[in-house]
């Protein structure tokens, strides 16, 4: 008995060691521990013993089933270690070649400047404003000190509907309507679609501007030096030397235009600005004597154009996949 | 207009090089640059509309006298011969369109006589052809004191010479050719018989100069500039003559302009001078009224304070008159000169002191500035989290022209009123506002195709245009579009053509992102652009938000396309429905999953019958999920075979089989009883 119990030993100890995956392992485990396993039936042979035998041969085949379960447990790690091993030095791929995907699309040059500039000025504490693309001739020309004679209305070659309506010609119209609506003290940007009948390499009949309008108690021509300069460096990203020239629009007095230094040492009119006109406070009730502000605007396409590099404008508004896929 | 460097030197005695007379010019206000072909020797003047005195040499001059460059010189104002006593004799019927009007006769000119190379030279770099002598001196004249003149062949007239508003359907030959018919805004000169010309813009052929005239009549004018203003524009007649009187000439100088005029000409080419005839209408003529200008308004505007000294000699270099006042605050009374029709109000003085002090020299300051914390607003929210998914999904954004052709708002049934159609459009294709931006973006689509793009997503922020003259719509849309491969061509994927559900889904995908997927409901449609049997109404909280399908059939074959675009168009505002994503607390319980097919008629909306479980109010049933259909062989005829994925799930516990086959019984019971179905398995 005891004889064939070291047999039994010995035997599932050299089949756990010869075996050479995990598949024979498992076999190896079912022969001698599964439910009808070698080791396991002499476990339930035991009840044939005398009660004098049972303790001693009973202890003997749990150590046996112990050790043999052990030996199973160092195998199965070796075996697994040798599975990856083998994987590892064995499998690859082509890695050069090309990732699955779908392009992702882009913004158009256009949103993307106006977005940065509205960003900009948000973090500079202006509110947004939107207005009527198709206004009247009072917001767009009257309130903005713009009288019907007006020789700045021959600036404008504007695209009328009737002897009222109109596309606006520019977006000044939004700081009218945000101050009949919100009142002063006020600091706005207005962003948006503005139309000339014009069209050349350098001119499209519709294109973006922004406007900027701060008025309150104490605003003052070094405010408006000061918030473009920030701004300006903020939008380049870098120290940007400026000029202020002196220039004229009806709805601002005094006003200038503002030109960057160019890499080529030549002066680039970026933007227009001035102090806000007395009569067009007046024009809203506001009292000129209270209150002064500063208004701004810039044309979204020159800003773009500079920034790209690009030099006919109607590219924008041809939206060919080849020319907008270029600004990822 | 152009001068030559060399000219404005002449006038003023001095010797600036082109760039230094550009760059202090530019930093006064007066926008100029150099032509660079011309040696660098002739400036390109670009004058804003405020400033009609910079329309000559003296002009600009007095610039340069402002900026304080060179001193200021006593002029002094010489007068030719009066040789016999004939005048022109001259009515002026309305005076308030013209409140001085001078003209001098002057008899037996050498109307041959060649005009000087110098002045020759000085009207070519100005951009003036020699035609001659007497023209040649109008125009001479013009570009040096900004009095434009004109020359009458004596002969040609019947005096008296009467100015007066053209009678309606009045027709004149002017010198350049062109006949013009005229309505009663116009200001005319004239005579007994005939029109002589379009006051201050230009004159008839008929007593045009010659080179036979012998006398002339030569006429110095100040128009009220609100008379010409406009007409050059109607008239699509722009002269340098109405350039000027449109803004405004020196009102005091008519006279002075007809003498410079007769001593050049009688150097030149003789003639006899008779005496000048000047009507004047003081009640008409422009003054210039006196203007309070306070010293801490300038502080205020400004923001900087200027010595007192420095603001006089300012204003003096720019010829006002100024005086300490009196007022009980510190400033000044000032008067501009004749000829600064743009100088009315305190702040037309205050932008002198700026402009004049030097913009550069003013500092830059936030003091005082108000500030507000802002949070970042919804508007670029809205558009950030519209953009990322866009684009993630592959869209590019375009713009399109507001504008489009009658035609392409016709593709669009929501015609609601009429359209807004322009009074003067560029052309047709830009004449009305669009109704819908889905054209725009089929062209976009024809564009890109020509260009050999196979897989295209477009989309499109903008507004469109609807409504009548009382009353205008304008409202934000977002549109977009969706042809060619699902996915693009690539190893490892066969890809098939995007349908419906790919743009659906993508849209699922924008209203998961603002938390409203759930109360979006879809509505079969009939929309003019959209095939009728796959497109459908976009519904949230009962009102239609705008529209998803593949385009008609027709206009796809009108396109001549391959495969089928499929497009939406919703409205902008639904981004500001936005709601908060709450957190749901997490269920750690498993989950487990029933499969059924169901066998329905073909007309059936698989989403009736989820909507139809889901009102059961089974707590526990967590999602429903489809995962298969199928239609054709081995079904039959009008059917349609679904299968549906329910996953339940319980929030407090385990369950257990039999819990969820009780639920499944109650849901076959349900929908088999709602619906004329046969469950599968």
């Amino acid at each position: 008995m005891s004889d064939s119990l070291s047999d039994l030993s010995l035997k599932s100890i050299q089949e756990v060691s010869d075996s050479s995956n995990l598949k024979e392992l498992e076999l190896v485990r079912v022969k001698y521990l599964g439910k009808n396993g070698l080791i396991t039936k002499e476990l339930k042979l035991l009840g044939k013993l005398t009660p004098s035998e049972r303790p001693l041969v009973g202890k003997r085949i749990n150590l046996i089933k112990e050790e043999v379960q052990k030996l199973i447990d160092t195998r199965k790690i070796e075996l697994t270690d040798i599975n990856i091993q083998e994987e590892i030095s064995t499998s690859s791929i082509d890695i050069s070649l090309n990732g699955r995907k779908n392009s992702r699309g882009n913004i158009h040059p256009i949103s993307s400047i106006l977005y940065e500039i509205e960003s900009i000025f948000l973090n500079s504490g202006f509110r947004v404003e939107d207005g009527p693309e198709i206004e009247d001739e009072y917001h767009n020309f009257t309130a903005l000190n713009i009288t019907e004679n007006h020789p700045a209305r021959a600036m404008h070659d504007t695209f009328y509907f009737n002897s009222n309506y109109l596309l606006r010609t520019h977006t000044s119209p939004i700081q009218i309507r945000s101050m009949e609506s919100h009142g002063v003290p006020i600091k706005v940007i207005a962003p948006g679609k503005v139309y000339r009948r014009d069209s050349d390499i350098t001119h499209t009949p519709m294109f973006h501007q922004i406007e900027g309008l701060v008025i309150d108690k104490n605003i003052n021509f070094t405010h408006l030096k000061s918030m473009l300069h920030r701004f300006i460096n903020t939008f380049y990203n870098k120290d940007m030397k400026l000029r202020f020239r002196p220039s004229y629009f009806p709805f601002t007095e005094p006003s200038a235009e503002v030109d960057i230094l160019s890499k080529d040492g030549s002066w680039l009119e970026i933007l227009g600005c001035g102090m806000v006109h007395p009569k067009v406070l007046e024009n809203l009730k506001i009292d000129p004597e209270v209150y002064t502000g500063y208004a701004f605007g810039m044309g979204v396409e020159r800003l773009a154009m500079l920034r790209h590099e690009i030099k006919d404008i109607r590219l924008f508004y041809e939206n060919d996949l080849n020319f907008l896929n270029q600004f990822k | 207009m152009k001068l030559s460097t060399n000219w404005i030197n002449e006038h003023c005695g001095s010797k600036f090089t082109s760039s230094e007379l550009v760059n202090q010019l530019t930093m006064s206000g007066v926008e100029c640059e150099i032509i660079k072909q011309k040696n660098n020797k002739i400036i390109k003047f670009d004058i804003t509309p405020n400033r009609a005195d910079c329309f000559s040499v003296r002009g600009i001059v007095n610039e340069l006298i402002a900026m304080g460059l060179i001193k200021q010189r006593k002029r002094v104002s010489q007068s030719a011969k009066v040789e016999h006593d004939s005048i022109l004799k001259t009515k002026i019927i309305t005076p308030k369109d013209c409140p001085v009007f001078a003209t001098r006769i002057i008899k037996n000119i050498n109307s041959s006589a060649r005009t000087p190379k110098d002045i020759k030279d000085k009207l070519k770099e100005s951009g003036y052809k020699s035609i001659n002598i007497i023209v040649d001196l109008t125009n001479y004249v013009m570009l040096t004191l900004g009095q434009p003149l004109h020359a009458y062949d004596l002969k040609y007239i019947n005096s008296p010479m009467v100015v007066r508003k053209a009678k309606k359907k009045e027709s004149i030959a002017l010198l350049d050719g062109s006949i013009k018919i005229l309505n009663e805004n116009y200001l005319m000169i004239a005579d007994q018989n005939n029109l002589l010309g379009i006051a201050g813009i230009m004159g008839g052929l008929n007593s045009s100069i010659t080179d036979k005239t012998k006398d002339i009549a030569i006429e110095s004018a100040y128009f009220n500039p609100e008379t010409i203003m406009g007409c050059p524009r109607e008239l699509n007649l722009h002269s340098e003559a109405s350039l000027r009187f449109e803004r405004g000439v020196d009102p005091t100088i008519q006279v002075e302009a007809i003498e410079v005029f007769t001593l050049l000409l009688n150097k030149i080419a003789g003639g006899e001078n008779g005496p000048i005839n000047t009507q004047i209408a003081q009640k008409h003529t422009p003054k210039n009224k006196t203007i309070n200008l306070r010293k801490n308004k300038i502080k205020n505007i400004l923001g900087i304070t200027i010595p007192n000294a420095k603001i006089v000699s300012i204003l003096k270099n720019l010829k006002m008159n100024v005086k300490e006042n009196d007022f009980g605050y510190q400033g000044w009374s000032v008067i501009a000169p004749s000829y600064r029709f743009d100088i009315n109000d305190e702040c037309d003085l205050i932008e002198e002191i700026a402009r004049i002090y030097g913009y550069d020299n003013i500092t830059e300051s936030i003091e005082n500035e108000p500030s507000t914390f802002i949070n970042e607003s919804n508007r670029l929210k809205n558009k950030k989290n519209l953009y990322n998914i866009m684009n993630a999904l592959g869209y590019s954004e375009v713009i399109n022209y507001s504008f489009v052709s009658p035609v392409m708002n016709d593709l669009n049934q929501s015609k609601i009123g009429h359209s807004m159609d322009l009074q003067n459009p560029l052309s047709i294709e830009m004449s009305v506002m669009r109704n819908s931006l889905l054209p725009g973006l089929i062209n976009n689509l024809m564009h890109n195709l020509k260009r050999q793009h196979k897989n295209i997503r477009l989309l499109e922020i903008g507004k469109v245009f609807t409504g009548t003259k009382n009353k205008i719509i304008e409202s934000e849309k977002i549109s977009a579009l969706i042809y060619g491969l699902r996915n693009q061509e690539q190893w490892g994927y066969s890809s098939n053509s995007v349908d419906y559900y790919d743009m659906k889904g993508h849209l699922d995908i924008l209203f998961e992102s603002l938390n409203i997927y759930k109360s979006i409901t879809y509505k079969k449609t009939k929309h003019k652009m959209l095939h009728p049997g796959k497109s459908a109404q976009i519904v949230f909280n009962n009102k239609i938000i705008g529209h998803i399908g593949c385009l008609n059939p027709e206009i796809v074959l009108d396109l001549n396309l391959k495969n089928e675009p499929i497009v939406f168009e919703i409205d902008y505002s639904i981004l500001n429905n936005r709601i908060a994503h709450n957190f749901k607390e997490l269920n750690y319980f498993p989950s487990s999953r029933r499969d059924i097919s169901i066998l329905l008629p073909l007309d059936i909306e698989i989403n009736t019958i989820i909507r139809s479980i889901n009102s059961l109010n089974i707590n526990e049933l967590s999602d429903v999920l489809v995962f298969d259909i199928y239609e054709g062989k081995s079904i039959q005829s009008k059917k349609k075979s679904i299968s549906l994925g329910l996953i339940f799930q319980s929030k407090s516990r385990t369950l257990t089989d039999e819990q969820i086959d009780e639920f499944m019984t109650n849901i076959n019971q349900h929908i088999q009883s709602t619906f004329e179905i046969t469950i599968r398995k």
